[in-house]
């Protein structure tokens, strides 16, 4: 079989430089993966800056709020008792009014004295509560004193002792009866640990505060971790003035600040992100499988599809004589051009059948429809008629023995057929015709359309026989029979395609091959739009 | 009221409908084996019984090729309407004139 390789559409170049399926696969798998990567550290990112945002708001809000209260607290209270001392002389009576509030079993302090600090040492007026870690007489709470004098503001400082940890106030005061200044103890948990309330605003956070400025381990007034100090991981740190000195706050979140979808969130993305790497991936690998078939099933359907027009071509080919037989004193050519509409075959054909006593039939015939059946019905017809001319009948007998073997109604398809007999010394042909176009004869540049009454198509029966005619041949002139490929033009009645055949035959041109050659380039062009079949008969005396 | 348009270079317009209980079938533009298969189903769509006659409306039919004229050929009974002089000559001329009748 031949297997036209050159009309295969470039498939195999299509396909270089594309990408393969592991390619594709590899492709998603890759983007799928950085996508996802990006968007959990962008949204991790994100998470711990919103947590350290938070964290700071929060450690802020708490260090304002004690700087508002502890720092009133005391200089109101304390600085408060002392004014009163000054403005009375040292009063034990009012001072102990002043203290009475602050200095109780439930605190804020466990004990409280009031110092008179004009002498050259402070002396102590009175005292309420219980006993005081430094007690009188110490030189700690002397230089503690003094520096509350020297002060504008109360005094802190840390006191240790084994079991108890006390923050130690003074705060002085002038007046018209001289300076005097008020100590007083706030306990302080011995380890530093304190338990959250359960009410407290600082839920989700550890804390550690700090007296001074530094976070050492011995300035720890309390914190709420049961960890090791200082706070690790993610911390924030501020502070504020507190009497002389100042209190460092530093925190840690225990939880997430931001809530639990905000610290879920990156491991989301990521989980989602590989789902959506892995479906993709998956579409991808049957998207890139599903066109690698589609291109092969249309690689298959297109060579299945030259194979079938190749076998119909074959068929036709083979149906169409190779090589006219030669007649003594004609000179017979035929021409058969494919159409170019479509890659279905025709099924235009012409024969000849040589008989005894210089005769010969000839038959063109044009099949309805195109493709391999096309072909069959014409097979059928072409040999059906080459048995009943060698049979010796005449052309209106082939056709009523042919119109027996086609029915348009069962098939589909129909034909036109235009049979002639020839008896060649007396320049007659004797014409059927089943519903095809009239041949033309020419001489010595004259030429005409022989008038064949058609009859209705093989297949079409219109229950009457055939009528036959007689035409004579002028010496040396040319009998032409075609298919309608030759002359039909769209929108155009197919007469005047007659009448260009019928022109052009007229023109005297060397040999006949060179006519037909001419005829069919003046009428179609290079290439006709329909199969075309000619067949040229040409007297020589 | 049925209607069918291929859009095809040579586009071919198929319409139908019943006068007097008589299917009407309208073919308009160039019928050919491209598109036979329209006309086809229009007449399958309205063929009840196979002695039906069938009126082919073709004034405004430009060309016809052999596939149409077996396609028409194939039903039973049939006129064409209004021929052009085109498909008239066409029918005239491959001996159809008995069977494909043509009015007026």
């Amino acid at each position: 079989m031949r297997r036209p390789a050159a009309r295969l559409p470039r498939l195999a170049g299509a396909a270089r430089g594309r990408i393969g399926l592991r390619g594709a696969v590899l492709a998603v798998v890759v983007v799928g993966l950085v996508l996802t990567a990006v968007l959990a550290v962008v949204t991790f990112r994100g998470h711990q800056r919103a947590e350290s945002r938070l964290l700071g708001l929060q450690t802020r809000l708490i260090a304002a709020a004690g700087q508002a209260a502890d720092q009133l607290y005391v200089q109101d209270h304390l600085g408060g008792a002392a004014a009163v001392a000054a403005a009375t002389g040292g009063s034990v009576t009012e001072f102990r009014k002043a203290v009475a509030g602050i200095v109780t079993a439930k605190g804020p302090f466990v004990s409280a004295s009031l110092w008179q600090l004009s002498g050259a040492s402070p002396r102590l007026v009175a005292a309420v509560g219980g006993k005081p870690l430094l007690a009188p007489g110490a030189a700690r709470l002397a230089a503690l004193l003094r520096q509350s004098a020297a002060s504008k503001t109360f005094v802190v400082t840390k006191v240790t002792a084994p079991g108890a940890v006390r923050l130690a106030f003074a705060a002085a005061a002038s007046g018209s009866h001289g300076r005097f200044a008020v100590y007083a103890e706030e306990p302080l948990p011995v380890n530093g640990r304190v338990s959250d309330p359960a009410d407290s605003p600082i839920g989700p956070l550890s804390f550690a505060v700090y007296l001074g400025r530094s976070t050492t381990p011995g300035m720890l007034l309390e914190t709420n971790s049961a960890g090791p100090l200082p706070l690790r991981g993610t911390t924030f740190t501020t502070g504020f003035v507190f009497g002389n000195t100042f209190v460092t706050i530093t925190t840690s979140p225990r939880g997430s600040l931001s809530g639990p979808v905000s610290q879920v969130l990156p491991w989301a993305i990521v989980a989602g992100g590989l789902l959506l790497t892995f479906l993709a991936a998956l579409l991808a690998g049957r998207l890139v499988r599903g066109r690698d078939d589609a291109e092969r099933l249309s690689r298959e359907v297109r060579e299945l599809y030259l194979e079938q027009r190749s076998v119909a071509e074959t068929l036709q080919h083979a149906l169409l004589p190779s090589r006219l037989p030669a007649i003594p004193d004609m000179v017979i050519e035929a021409r058969y051009l494919p159409g170019a509409t479509g890659v279905d075959i025709g099924g235009d054909w012409y024969d000849l059948v040589p008989l005894d006593g210089g005769r010969f039939v000839f038959k063109v015939g044009d099949v309805s429809g195109r493709g391999v059946d096309a072909a069959a019905v014409m097979a059928s017809l072409h040999f059906a008629g080459r048995a009943y001319a060698l049979e010796g009948y005449t052309p209106q007998v082939i056709l009523d023995h042919l119109a027996q073997t086609l029915d348009v109604a069962e098939n589909g398809h129909f034909a036109t057929v235009l049979c002639g007999l020839v008896d060649i010394a007396a320049h007659t042909v004797r014409l059927a015709n089943a519903g095809h176009l009239p041949p033309v004869v020419s001489s010595e540049g004259q030429s005409a359309v022989v008038p064949v009454k058609p009859g209705p198509p093989i297949g079409i029966p219109d229950g009457s026989p055939y009528e036959e005619s007689m035409v004579t041949v002028p010496p040396r002139g040319v009998l032409i029979a075609y298919t309608d490929g030759l002359v039909e033009r769209r929108g155009e009645i197919v007469d005047a395609g007659i009448k260009r055949l019928q022109e052009a035959a007229s023109h005297d041109c060397g040999s006949l091959g060179e006519l037909l050659d001419r005829i069919i380039t003046e009428l179609t062009g290079d290439s006709p739009a329909d199969d075309i079949a000619v067949i040229g008969l040409e007297w020589q005396n | 009221m049925a209607e069918l348009n291929t859009a095809g270079q040579d586009g071919i317009t198929v319409r139908t409908r019943h006068q007097d209980g008589t299917p009407v079938i309208s073919v308009a533009g160039e019928l050919d084996l491209t598109n036979a298969k329209e006309v086809r189903s229009a007449i399958e769509a309205v063929v009840s019984d196979h002695g039906q006659l069938i009126v082919f409306e073709v004034s405004d039919l430009t060309f016809m090729d052999s596939s149409g004229i077996a396609l028409l050929a194939s039903v039973t009974r049939q006129v064409l309407r209004d021929p052009t002089p085109i498909v008239r000559r066409l029918i005239e001329m491959t001996g159809l004139d008995k069977v494909l009748r043509m009015t007026p």
